[in-house]
C-alpha cells in the first residue's frame, strides 16, 4: 500500500438512513449506524444481499439522499456539494439514459454538462467508444442497445469527466463473460491510474477478483469489513503445490510422509481454472480461428486521457 | 463559472425540449389540434355569415385546450417520468445546482409550448382565411394547411424509413415548418390564385388573443413542472386538470365569495384566473385587446411564473431522489 493509498476519499460516521411514510412516521432503517473510510486508489467492494442498504449508501455518497443522522463526506466535502460532484463517476444499477439519443449524443450531453470544451469532449468520446467496443453503434439510439450494450454506455458516460473517484453499482450486471472481464479489467487498471473505485457487487466472484477491501451488508449495518486477505485467508490451513506433475509413487511417498508427520491423511486433489479463465481462454483460441464476434468489441486498453491526468 | 452554468442550463432545457417533442403523445396532440383547425372552415360553411366567428373561436379553443393538455404532458415527462425512470437521478449527479436542473426543465418545456403556440397561431390565420367567404372555402389557404398535416406525416415516415431517425420528432418539426411555409404562402397568395401584398388576409386582430393564450398555457406548464417534483404523471395530471377546471370557474366559485371568506379569498389569488387570458369576445364586431390589456395580463402572468417557479425550485432543492 502506498502512501497515496492512506489519504481518505470518502468516509462514513455512525451514519444511518431512516425512511419516512407520508406522516414523517419511521418506516425502515435502510442504513444502521454504518462506518468506514475508502482510501485513494482503492477498490472498495459492498457487498450485501437485496435490501442490505448497499444502493441507499450509494445515493448518499452522491448525494441523492440525505442522511437521518451521521457524517458523510466525499473528497473532504459534502456529497452534495457540486464541486464533489465535478470529481465523481457513477454507473447506476439500470442504465437510466435517454432512449432517443444516440450513444454519441448521449456522451456529449453528459460532457456538456462538465462544460468540457468541443474538441475535447470529441476525443473524449471517440476514445471513450473504442474502449467500451461500440465506435459501430455510436450513431445508434440508445434506446435500442441491448442490456450490455446500454452498461457500456453508462460505463462512458461515467468517466467522461475523467473522475477521481468512480462509483459504479452492478458494473457486470447484463454483461457477457468477456465484457465481465473487461470490465474487472478497467477497474484494475483505474486504479493503477490513481483512480478510487467504489463497487457494489452481487457477484461475488468479481468482487474477489478486484477488490482491495470489502464491507459486507446485512440489515443496515456492516457485518464485516476488511482485506480480501484477511477475510478470506484460513490462517489455520496450508496448501502446497508441487512445481510440476510427479510419478505416481513419488507422489505417494510424499503423501506417506505427510501422514506420518502430522497423523492424518491429507487430502490431495488436482488444481482446476475457474470457469471464467477456462470461457476466456475458449473464445481466445476461437478467435485465433476466426469465428466472427457478434456485439460488442472493446478495446484491450483504457481511454488515453484515463491516464493523462491523475491527481 | 457563469459560462459552465449557462451551458448547463442550456444543455438541459434544449434536451428537455428534444425529449418533449420525442413523445408520440406531443405529436398526436398537436397534429390533432392543426387538423381540427384545418377542417373546421369546411365543415363550417353555410352558417349565414358567421363562420369567422365560429372558426375564430373554435380553432382558438382547440388551441387552448390542446395546449393545456400538451404542457401537462411536457411537464410530466421532463421531470415525474424522469424522476421515477432515474434519469434525472443520473444527470442531478453531475455538478449542476438543484434549483438550475428545475429552471431548466421548465424553459425547455416552455420553448415546445412556444413552438406550439406559434404553429397553431398561423394555423388559425390561415383557417380564418378560409372561411371569409361563407360559402365557398378559400381553397388558397385551405390546401396548404390540410397539406402540411399530411406532408409533416410522410416527411416524418420518410425520414425514419430512409435515415433511422425518430419519426415523432421529425414529423412534429416538419409540421412547423410546413406551417410556416403555408403561412408563407398564404400570405402572398389571394382567393383567386393571384399575388398580392403578404398578409393582407390575414385577421391580424387574432395575433393578441393568441398571445394571451400563450401566457396562460406557459403559466400552466410551471404550475406542472413544480408538481412534477412531487408527484407521478397520474396525479400531476389530474391536479393540471383540476387548477384548469376551478381556473376557468374562479369567478363563480371564489370570486363572489372573496369578500366575505378569507379562504375564498386565498384560493381566488392562488388559482390563476383563465378568464383574464380568454378574450376571444373582445373581437366581437371590429374590437380589438387594448395593448394595456396584454400589458397587464404579461405582469400577471410573470408574477404567477416567478411565484411558481421559485416554489418548485425550492421544494425540489432538498427533495430525495431515489429513482427506481
Amino acid at each position: 500500500m502506498t502512501a497515496e493509498s492512506h489519504q481518505v476519499v470518502a468516509e462514513a460516521r455512525d451514519l444511518v438512513k431512516i425512511f419516512r411514510d407520508f406522516w414523517h412516521r419511521p418506516k425502515v432503517t435502510a442504513v444502521n449506524s454504518i462506518s468506514f473510510e475508502i482510501r485513494r486508489g482503492e477498490v472498495f467492494g459492498l457487498l450485501g444481499p437485496n435490501g442490505s442498504g448497499k444502493s441507499t449508501t450509494i445515493k448518499m455518497m452522491l448525494g441523492l439522499l440525505h442522511p437521518t443522522s451521521g457524517h458523510l463526506s466525499v473528497l473532504d466535502r459534502p456529497p452534495h456539494d457540486v464541486k464533489t460532484k465535478s470529481q465523481v463517476g457513477y454507473l447506476a444499477e439500470e442504465s437510466y439514459l435517454y432512449p432517443y439519443l444516440t450513444s454519441e449524443e448521449t456522451l456529449h450531453f453528459f460532457g456538456r454538462l462538465f462544460a468540457i470544451p468541443s474538441r475535447e469532449r470529441k476525443r473524449r468520446i471517440d476514445q471513450l467508444l473504442e474502449m467500451i467496443g461500440l465506435e459501430h453503434a455510436r450513431d445508434r439510439m440508445v434506446g435500442e442497445f441491448s442490456k450490455g450494450m446500454a452498461r457500456r454506455i453508462g460505463l462512458a458516460q461515467a468517466l467522461i469527466n475523467d473522475p477521481d473517484l468512480v462509483i459504479l453499482d452492478e458494473p457486470t450486471s447484463g454483461l457477457d463473460p468477456l465484457g465481465c472481464r473487461q470490465v474487472k479489467d478497467l477497474i484494475l487498471a483505474l486504479a493503477k491510474r490513481g483512480k478510487t473505485v467504489l463497487l457494489s457487487s452481487h457477484l461475488l466472484g468479481d468482487v474477489e477478483d478486484i477488490c482491495d477491501r470489502v464491507a459486507i451488508l446485512y440489515n443496515g449495518r456492516i457485518q464485516a469489513m476488511g482485506s480480501m486477505h484477511d477475510l478470506l485467508e484460513q490462517r489455520n490451513r496450508h496448501r502446497f503445490t508441487l512445481p510440476e506433475e510427479l510419478p505416481p509413487d513419488q507422489l505417494r511417498r510424499i503423501l506417506e510422509e505427510v501422514k506420518s508427520i502430522i497423523g492424518a491423511e491429507p487430502h490431495l486433489d488436482h488444481p482446476r481454472v475457474d470457469l471464467e479463465q477456462y470461457f476466456l481462454q475458449i473464445i481466445a483460441e476461437a478467435r485465433g480461428e476466426q469465428v466472427t464476434p457478434s456485439g460488442a468489441s472493446p478495446s484491450q486498453t483504457l481511454a488515453p486521457f484515463l491516464s493523462e491526468h491523475v491527481s | 463559472m457563469l459560462y459552465l452554468r449557462v451551458k448547463q442550463f442550456l444543455t438541459i432545457a434544449r434536451l428537455t425540449g428534444l425529449e418533449a417533442i420525442r413523445q408520440p403523445l406531443a405529436f398526436i396532440l398537436f397534429a390533432t389540434a392543426v387538423l381540427l383547425v384545418a377542417l373546421l372552415p369546411l365543415v363550417l360553411s353555410h352558417t349565414l355569415g358567421e363562420s369567422v366567428k365560429f372558426v375564430r373561436d373554435g380553432s382558438l379553443g382547440f388551441m387552448f385546450v390542446a395546449g393545456l393538455l400538451l404542457s401537462a404532458q411536457a411537464a410530466c415527462s421532463a421531470l415525474s417520468e424522469e424522476l421515477r425512470r432515474g434519469t434525472a437521478s443520473v444527470v442531478l449527479i453531475k455538478p449542476i445546482p438543484r434549483s438550475l436542473f428545475f429552471l431548466a426543465k421548465f424553459a425547455g418545456v416552455a420553448w415546445v409550448m412556444l413552438l406550439y403556440c406559434a404553429g397553431m397561431t398561423m394555423a388559425i390565420l390561415l383557417a380564418v382565411r378560409t372561411a371569409y367567404d361563407a360559402y365557398v372555402p378559400d381553397w388558397w389557404s385551405a390546401t396548404p394547411l390540410l397539406a402540411a398535416t399530411i406532408g409533416a406525416f410522410l416527411i416524418g415516415g420518410l425520414i425514419n424509413f430512409m435515415g433511422r431517425r425518430p419519426f415523432v420528432s421529425n414529423a412534429f418539426l416538419w409540421l412547423l415548418i410546413l406551417l410556416s411555409a403555408a403561412f408563407a404562402f398564404g400570405g402572398w397568395i389571394d382567393a383567386s390564385g393571384a399575388r398580392m401584398p403578404f398578409g393582407t388576409l390575414y385577421e391580424y386582430r387574432i395575433l393578441p388573443v393568441a398571445a394571451l393564450m400563450t401566457l396562460a398555457i406557459l403559466m400552466l406548464a410551471g404550475i406542472s413542472v413544480a408538481l412534477a417534483t412531487r408527484l407521478t404523471a397520474l396525479p400531476t395530471l389530474s391536479l393540471c386538470g383540476a387548477v384548469f377546471l376551478l381556473g376557468l370557474l374562479s369567478d363563480y366559485f371564489f370570486g363572489r365569495h372573496a369578500d366575505t371568506s378569507f379562504i375564498a379569498q386565498l384560493l381566488y389569488q392562488l388559482i390563476p384566473n383563465w378568464q383574464h387570458f380568454w378574450v376571444v369576445d373582445a373581437l366581437g364586431g371590429d374590437g380589438v385587446v387594448p395593448l394595456e390589456y396584454l400589458k397587464l395580463a404579461l405582469g400577471y402572468a410573470a408574477f404567477y411564473l416567478a411565484g411558481v417557479l421559485t416554489v418548485g425550485a425550492v421544494s425540489f432543492e432538498r427533495m430525495e431522489v431515489e429513482g427506481s
